[in-house]
């Protein structure tokens, strides 16, 4: 072996040096890992707080299209003019879970079908949109309807002219 | 455990430390320096994210980081006070100590290329690709490196 090779071989790393070496590596590639977790977790938690916030707003968006009930008012001023019958009247004390039934202070049970006709039509008629009615029922709402058997238990609305909280309306 | 090229963080401090040690030494002529330089080639490889066809790929890469990290500490304000390089080396056997100011004579260059060629067996081909240089360029600065240290290289030969 010649002189070169001879020192060259002589100049080393200590073993200090590759200890301290192999520790900092093992823990910086611990350290990444941890990171990596880290930022993974930040990924998955926003990403399932995204997908909450989207299911609710998708949820309340079609529960509101379900219950705008006034989409289904249809006003007509050149039909004839007629007074009204009123036999379903009072506060709405509780709603169904469909939101298309409700009972009133007075007990009685009504249910609203595809067939109700919702809103005041006629030459006197409001427009759809002045119209008191709200796109929900909800407890607390004056409501004013017609139905063609009271005796029945629901009764079915053939009616619904009003549907309206004064305290506090929603249109 | 991290891998590179199929060997694991320990098995890679264990099996370059010695090459990459005396790459820096010669280049640096201080072995702290050589030591913070080896340092940061490793932790550049922590962060490597391209992988390694196999071990002499990842070897050329590690001395090719090696080589430009101690350019740049020669570019950078931390450069100290140069020490003879005897006097840091004095591990080294006496008799054999007179050939590192030989050694410290050659350009940086000329350091890599002779240590290159004649302790780690690269050809010309390979050192111009890691050093960045072209063949020829290498081939006359080792001609030169054997007019400079002709007994140092043959003797014992």
């Amino acid at each position: 072996m010649n002189a070169y090779k001879k020192v060259m071989k002589q100049i080393h790393a200590s073993d200090e040096f590759k200890s301290k070496m192999q520790k900092e590596m093992m823990e910086y590639d611990q350290k990444k890992k941890r990171d990596y977790m880290k930022n993974i977790r930040i990924i998955v938690g926003s990403l399932v707080a995204c997908a909450v916030i989207a299911v609710v707003a998708l949820t309340n968006v079609n529960n509101d299209a379900a219950l705008d009930l006034t989409e289904r008012i249809v006003v007509d001023n050149s039909g004839p003019a007629a007074s009204a019958m009123l036999n379903i009247e009072g506060l709405i004390t509780e709603v169904g879970e469909d939101g298309l039934s409700f009972t009133l202070d007075n007990g009685m049970e009504v249910v609203v079908t595809d067939e109700t006709k919702l809103g005041i039509d006629g030459p006197t008629a409001a427009p759809k949109e002045e119209q008191l009615f709200e796109p929900t029922f909800r407890v607390g709402n004056l409501v004013g309807g017609f139905t063609e058997d009271t005796s029945a238990n629901p009764v079915s609305a053939a009616v619904i002219y009003t549907n309206w909280n004064f305290e506090n309306p929603i249109r | 455990m991290k891998t590179f090229a199929g060997a694991l963080v320990h098995e890679i401090v264990q099996t370059y430390s010695d090459t990459l040690i005396r790459i820096a030494v010669q280049q640096t002529k201080n072995m702290s320096e050589a030591e913070d330089i080896v340092q940061e080639v490793y932790m550049t490889l922590m962060r490597q994210k391209k992988p390694f066809d196999n071990e002499a790929h990842l070897k050329a890469w590690l001395i090719k980081v090696t080589f430009n990290k101690c350019k740049d500490y020669f570019k950078s304000s931390r450069i100290k006070k140069t020490i003879p390089i005897t006097e840091e080396m004095t591990f080294i056997a006496k008799e054999e100590q007179i050939v590192l100011p030989e050694i410290s004579e050659l350009d940086p260059h000329e350091r890599a290329i002779v240590y290159l060629h004649y302790y780690e067996g690269y050809t010309t081909a390979e050192i111009a690709d890691l050093l960045e240089m072209k063949i020829n360029t290498v081939s006359s600065k080792l001609r030169r490196v054997r007019m400079k240290l002709k007994i140092i290289l043959e003797e014992g030969s």
